[in-house]
């Protein structure tokens, strides 16, 4: 049965939404992975060389491996954040003829399948190669790299067990503050020891110590063992009907939306749209982490360049506007045909949704350029410079592009890589709009200035153009939207 | 002989009862029709009797155990209650396939048992090459309900499954839930917002009203019309 259900799950992803697009789309998906994988390789490649740098008197592998319980403790944070537990299909299989036991070992060896198990292997595998397969043997480089997929595999098990388990949620904050604690413990308290404990770990995988092997085995079986436990209980709550995030009816903050004259009761359906969609409410959740995790990052990070972070600053400067901007219209496609059939006026529908992003953007940037002051103050002025870049031709772009290449979108769907509701154009778009301040930065560099300061100006004063005339090109983007009217209305609209 | 029995039955939410059920029985054979506004809780029993949602109190018991927490009802069980309980990025012929699949039926046999509905699915349903995602409600409908009967099951178990369903495609529907209680003896359940479509086929009608049952009446025998001068004073 449970080979009948594996063959279920590869059905259902290569039958996805997301797969049933145009070539353009896929080919774009496959040349984005495939940079993805590419950067993490370059990565592995010159990775030796920077440790050699950095820690000069220890051989290359060894300074990775004194580095090896802050990389899985940073992975283990991620996957808490993104990874998801496939647990969408099993819904229609509970009232089937199929054992609860095996819908939970399915479900368990399915999320084995995850990206996040091997995308580290683009980086040890070049790495190893240069550290530990020429210099030592193969049978390092083949015990170091079963080592590091163990240690992924107790972050597999662990991000399995947090999600899984009925109160996930306490678990899951319970997690977060281990794994803040482990962090600060490791980062600020005992570096040494955390340094000495990680390559100790590491020396055992090369030595093939069968301790530091077993004792990850034992631990994914065990996490596995609770989860399996935790999946029987929790198949109570998936078997009902889906709730929607967030109670219903509207909360104080919705209400003082809803105040606002014009554009309230827009304003007020558009902070409903993302706290009630699975997608987006997860990103309104982690909104500060990014105010804060955005000026530690430039604080630990080497570099003295803002061309260095330019294109995340884009999509950080433009806070959740960027993101959701993506699909513009594709959120409110399921009651398009409501909006047309009312008397509501399409300038203003555009226009209030602009002022919305453009004040959530505010919201986010304004407590991160305070952090930043403190942080990195050279960074204040571009990142500054970028909210009015991203708030005025970005956000045109992105609205305009919006008519004519969003589609139906569904808002119970969570998965992060899932373009539904997007278009090859808009798709390029996105990377247009986030690649355009190289164009600007080749300018900055001819400026008689420093660059930051000739980048902040550039972005600060093309944002503020657009934002200036943003009246004349909204317009412009609903002329456009009820030219299409007829021929969006039927790509919004459910098949029958 | 009792098919379904229900004990001290209670579903919470918080501190609102969504049912709250002391004891009922359903004849082996028998075929009950729920009714109740909105919120009655009709769906919240159907997912008990399913082991969907876990009881705060109380048990459901068929073939002499409890369904919770256990899989022996699952073969003799059929059951539809709404879209998500479709695998909707398969066809319908390989749902069905599937489906028969885990109650032991050849894929032959579950050719046969579908040309038996191919009138009901009205050449809309099977050999589109559509995913079921892609279907109308209607015809998702009618691709739940034809999955959970073709399988004859002893227990079915539908809610609302007139839903969608044109008014000749709901006279077929009754045709076929009664000629299959008639036949093989299932035991059905159904729930319905349209008392004429119950009133027609079912032997029972239990009235639920915020979890709790406020009318149990046989058929015939027992005045539908209490049935419909409660609805009326509700809307009065």
């Amino acid at each position: 049965m449970i080979r009948v259900l594996l063959h279920h799950g590869w059905l259902s992803l290569r039958r996805a939404h997301y797969f049933g697009r145009s070539m353009g789309i896929k080919l774009l998906m496959f040349f984005a992975g495939l940079i993805f994988i590419w950067y993490l390789y370059m990565v592995g490649m010159m990775l030796p060389g920077v440790l050699q740098s950095v820690f000069p008197w220890k051989p290359p592998h060894e300074a990775f491996f004194s580095l090896l319980v802050y990389i899985y403790i940073a992975d283990l944070a991620m996957r808490l954040l993104v990874q998801k537990v496939p647990r969408q299909l099993v819904r229609a299989y509970l009232p089937l003829p199929v054992s609860r036991k095996t819908l939970a070992s399915y479900i368990l060896i399915r999320s084995w399948f995850s990206l996040f198990n091997f995308y580290l292997f683009a980086l040890l595998v070049p790495l190893f190669i240069r550290t530990l397969l020429l210099p030592f043997s193969a049978t390092a480089f083949w015990s170091a790299l079963l080592g590091c997929f163990l240690m992924g595999g107790v972050n597999h098990a662990l991000v399995m067990w947090i999600k899984t388990w009925p109160s996930g949620k306490i678990v899951t904050i319970a997690a977060a503050i281990l794994i803040a604690t482990a962090g600060v413990l490791g980062g600020v308290v005992y570096p040494g020891q955390f340094m000495d404990f990680s390559a100790s770990i590491g020396d055992g995988f090369i030595a093939s110590d069968p301790v530091v092997f077993m004792l990850p085995l034992m631990a994914i079986a065990m996490l596995q063992w609770i989860s399996k436990k935790g999946l029987l209980i929790s198949f109570y709550d998936w078997g009902g009907a889906f709730s929607s995030t967030g109670p219903a009816g509207s909360t104080r903050l919705e209400k003082r939306f809803a105040k606002v004259p014009v554009h309230g009761p827009f304003w007020e359906l558009e902070w409903k749209l993302i706290t009630r969609n699975r997608r987006t409410s997860a990103g309104v959740r982690q909104w500060p982490l990014v105010i804060i995790g955005v000026p530690a990052i430039l604080y630990f990070a080497p570099g003295e360049s803002i061309a260095q972070y330019m294109v995340m600053m884009v999509m950080i400067a433009g806070g959740y506007g960027f993101y959701h901007l993506q699909y513009s219209f594709s959120w409110e496609s399921r009651f398009f045909d409501m909006i047309a059939s009312r008397n509501i006026d399409v300038y203003t529908f555009i226009l209030s949704k602009y002022y919305f992003y453009c004040l959530l953007g505010l919201l986010q940037v304004i407590p991160m350029l305070a952090l930043l002051a403190l942080a990195r103050p050279e960074m204040v002025f571009p990142m500054a410079g970028m909210y009015f870049y991203v708030t005025g031709p970005v956000f045109a772009f992105l609205l305009n592009t919006g008519v004519g290449n969003s589609t139906r979108i569904d808002p119970n769907k969570k998965a992060s890589f899932n373009l539904e509701g997007t278009s090859g154009t808009l798709f390029l778009t996105i990377f247009a709009t986030m690649f355009s301040i190289i164009f600007l930065m080749t300018i900055a560099y001819f400026l008689p200035l420093p660059i930051e300061t000739g980048m902040s100006l550039l972005t600060g004063l093309t944002g503020l153009v657009f934002i200036m005339l943003h009246r004349q090109w909204i317009q412009a983007t609903a002329a456009k939207f009820n030219r299409k009217k007829y021929h969006n209305l039927n790509k919004y609209r459910e098949k029958q | 002989m009792t098919a379904i029995r229900i004990e001290q039955l209670e579903k919470k939410y918080g501190e609102q009862f969504t049912l709250d059920i002391n004891e009922l029985f359903f004849d082996a054979g028998s075929l009950t029709g729920i009714v109740g506004n909105n919120g009655a809780g009709k769906t919240t029993f159907f997912r008990l009797l399913l082991d969907l949602v876990q009881p705060t109190r109380g048990r459901v018991i068929t073939g002499r155990q409890s369904v919770a927490g256990s899989n022996h009802w699952k073969s003799f069980t059929g059951s539809y209650l709404d879209e998500g309980f479709l695998i909707d990025f398969l066809t319908p012929e390989e749902y069905f396939y599937f489906t028969g699949r885990l109650y032991g039926l050849h894929a032959m046999t579950v050719d046969e048992k579908i040309s038996k509905y191919s009138r009901f699915m009205g050449g809309e349903v099977v050999g589109q090459k559509k995913y079921i995602r892609n279907l109308s409600s209607g015809n998702k409908q009618k691709v739940g309900i034809v999955a959970a009967m073709m399988v004859q099951p002893r227990l079915l178990i539908l809610d609302e499954p007139f839903n969608y369903l044109d008014p000749s495609s709901q006279i077929f529907m009754k045709r076929l839930l009664r000629e299959d209680n008639e036949a093989r003896k299932t035991t059905m359940l159904i729930s319905s917002h349209n008392l004429n479509h119950l009133a027609e086929i079912c032997t029972r009608i239990i009235l639920l009203e915020k979890g709790r049952i406020i009318k149990d009446l046989s058929l015939p025998g027992d005045d539908l019309r209490d049935v419909e001068r409660y609805f009326s004073m509700q809307a009065d």
